[in-house]
């Protein structure tokens, strides 16, 4: 097959069939010829493909508004017009159409890179001499030095340096201390285009299970519990499972504490008749109520030291019993929810509600609160923060939000 | 070994910040033919369904199946590093331990590279099934993303009510309440401002607005947004891309009884 014929299947390849961009460098390098007979086929092919191709041309000549010596590389050969005198007009490269002359350099600049460049070759395929051989020195140096910028995504093959320089040496520069001044992506894509399974034994912390304690803590079903489940109930829970004794020693501290703020206020407003009384029920209240909201405080106190306001409390030691039944239910309710996780009525729940009646009996009522309240409170909603009015709560809770396992089943 | 290019880093930035507040954790399914993500809020109410198809990209590459566990809000944070002109190229080992983002500013010939470190998310892979919906409307996504705005400062449902070629949204709360009719427009100048009904069967839905608020975020995406609705069912809220898709199936509010 002569010189002509391989450079036109090749190009014929290369151009027409995977649409990719050839200069001359290419082609001399491909078919290890002299450059300036790899411009001349590149002419040849041309002709004989004008309609489909494109062609970049170099122009050398003295341009009209810059001095000395300039060279173009142009798509548009009228460029001409602009230079005072021509040296040499020569076939730069041949792009499909839709190629850019720019993403034809890059693209081409990255394809050179694959063939290695030694003296030898240089001497083949012509190269500019300079007094002495430094000139060579910088032939070499300069792709390398544009490494970063051609390494585009068209590229998927490794960037291979010129002095063909061995992967263990590479590794052992890496190793050296200085940080890795290359992308890495480069270094990606030269390890994957070996494709060895040194990968693994290479660097530990590739493997899986570096990733996994990295990443359990923030497994996914955790994080649900957290954002999902009523915070507030919790609490109150994990008080209520507190051995009695612990409780009692709670409720004592916080009785002394109430106590102090009760006597206090009562100075100022000095208006309770049966005081004995009132602080024992007070203090219950008060105790229970400030585990579930501190910064209500001041505002509690000022509220249960009316005796008419009517205050939800815990149970008193009467209603214990069935209280903590309640709890249980609960606990159990809260499974069911981690297991379901879809808004479950808690239709056990009591509130047990205690106000002194115009004769100053204590009296309480224990009522089954409707479960869309707590429906309410847990369904997010920006909305109602406020305490809202009656009718909104009806509005609101009549619909209730459905899951999507309902609907689509797990894979 | 994956090699994804976008030519511009916006479409992927606004891809992430549109369900980064849906769900935390994700998988990102990397095949040869695209990406896909699908996950469900935490509450599992709002399941988040995305394709980039493999045109989507300016250059694609991935030679086998890899799965990448990303922390969005992570991702977020790294994609907000580049900016949106920037071409953005993702880029993953086959058996990955972090993800590698490339953006490169064609114009300065600067490149930043920001290395994520990947988990194992476990997640269940829902099922869904092709179905048949009794009313699909497509409206432009700046109208519905008005539309939600206005009404979730109401109150925390949003009623979608579809009869006789009238959508209605209707929103009741504390201090009032509020409806919007949306009417079939074709607007032949620009058809992406054109409302379209399709009805098959009157339509009654309620819905979490704070959900649908979530689901607006995906409006920068696509011009237009196709609502498609049917009783009993999780409505399908879809923005196209150039090639694939974000939806959201969003579960209903059902009455009491129900």
């Amino acid at each position: 097959m002569s010189i002509e014929e391989r450079s036109n299947s090749l190009l014929e390849s290369q151009l027409l069939k995977e649409n990719k961009p050839f200069n001359y460098k290419l082609l001399s390098r491909e078919l290890n010829i002299h450059v300036n007979d790899a411009k001349k086929l590149l002419y040849t092919f041309y002709k004989k493909h004008s309609d489909s191709i494109t062609v970049n041309f170099i122009i050398i000549g003295k341009h009209k508004e810059i001095d000395g010596t300039t060279i173009k590389v142009t798509e548009n050969i009228e460029d001409k017009e602009n230079f005072q005198s021509i040296e040499t007009i020569q076939v730069y490269s041949l792009a499909p159409k839709n190629i850019t002359i720019n993403e034809a350099l890059t693209t081409i600049k990255a394809q050179l890179k694959n063939k290695p460049v030694t003296e030898e070759n240089l001497a083949k395929w012509g190269v500019i001499k300079g007094p002495e051989l430094i000139a060579l020195d910088t032939v070499l140096t300069a792709p390398i030095s544009s490494d970063k910028k051609t390494s585009s995504a068209f590229e998927t093959k490794k960037v291979s340096p010129k002095k063909p320089k061995s992967e263990g040496s590479i590794k052992s520069e890496r190793k050296s201390g200085f940080p890795e001044m290359g992308s890495l992506r480069d270094r990606m894509l030269a390890r994957n285009k070996k494709e060895e399974p040194k990968n693994a034994i290479q660097s530990p912390s590739l493997s899986r299970q570096g990733t996994e304690k990295i990443a359990k803590p923030l497994n996914i079903s955790a994080n649900k519990r957290a954002k999902t489940d009523p915070t507030p109930t919790v609490e109150t829970l994990e008080d209520d499972l507190l051995n009695d004794e612990e409780y009692i020693a709670k409720q004592k501290f916080e009785k002394e504490a109430q106590l102090k703020k009760q006597k206090e206020l009562e100075r100022m407003f000095d208006d309770d008749d049966d005081e004995e009384q009132d602080e024992d029920v007070n203090d219950v209240k008060n105790g229970i109520r400030k585990r579930k909201d501190n910064e209500k405080g001041l505002e509690e106190i000022f509220d249960s030291s009316f005796s008419q306001s009517p205050v939800k409390t815990s149970p008193t030691k009467k209603d214990k019993q069935p209280a903590v039944e309640s709890e249980e239910e609960r606990v159990q309710d809260e499974d069911n929810r981690e297991e379901i996780d879809e808004p479950k009525a808690d239709s056990k729940e009591e509130s047990v509600t205690s106000y002194y009646d115009e004769d100053g009996y204590l009296v309480t009522k224990v009522e089954k609160s409707k479960p869309i309240v707590k429906t309410m409170k847990r369904s997010p909603s920006p909305a109602t923060s406020n305490p809202s009015t009656k009718k909104s709560k009806i509005a609101s809770s009549a619909k209730q939000q459905s899951s999507l396992l309902s609907f689509f089943g797990k894979k | 070994m994956l090699e994804a290019k976008f030519d511009q880093a916006a479409l992927f930035k606004k891809i992430i910040e549109a369900f980064k507040d849906t769900v935390q954790l994700c998988n990102f399914n990397c095949t040869e033919h695209g990406i896909t993500v699908q996950a469900v809020d935490d509450s599992r109410v709002l399941l988040v369904s995305l394709l980039i198809g493999e045109d989507a990209f300016q250059s694609y590459r991935c030679d086998q199946n890899i799965t990448l566990g990303v922390d969005l809000s992570s991702l977020a944070k790294v994609l907000r590093a580049g900016n949106n002109t920037d071409s953005l190229t993702l880029m993953a080992e086959d058996t990955p331990d972090s993800v590698l983002v490339v953006f490169e500013d064609t114009t300065k010939d600067r490149i930043s590279e920001y290395s994520l470190k990947l988990m194992d998310i476990e997640s269940d892979f829902l099922n869904i099934d092709d179905q048949d919906y009794d009313s699909i409307i497509t409206l432009p996504s700046t109208d519905f993303q008005k539309i939600a705005r206005d009404l979730a400062l109401l109150s925390d449902s949003l009623n979608v009510l579809v009869t006789k070629d009238i959508v209605k949204f209707v929103a009741e709360g504390d201090i009032g309440s509020g409806s919007i009719i949306v009417k079939p427009v074709t607007d032949l100048e620009k058809p992406e401002n054109s409302v379209k009904v399709e009805l098959n069967k009157a339509v009654n839905l309620t819905f979490g607005i704070k959900y649908v608020t979530d689901i607006i975020k995906g409006a920068g995406l696509s011009t237009s947004i196709t609502i498609k609705l049917a009783d009993k069912t999780p409505a399908l809220f879809e923005f196209r891309l150039s090639s694939g898709y974000l939806r959201f199936y969003l579960a209903p509010k059902f009455d009491e009884e129900d």
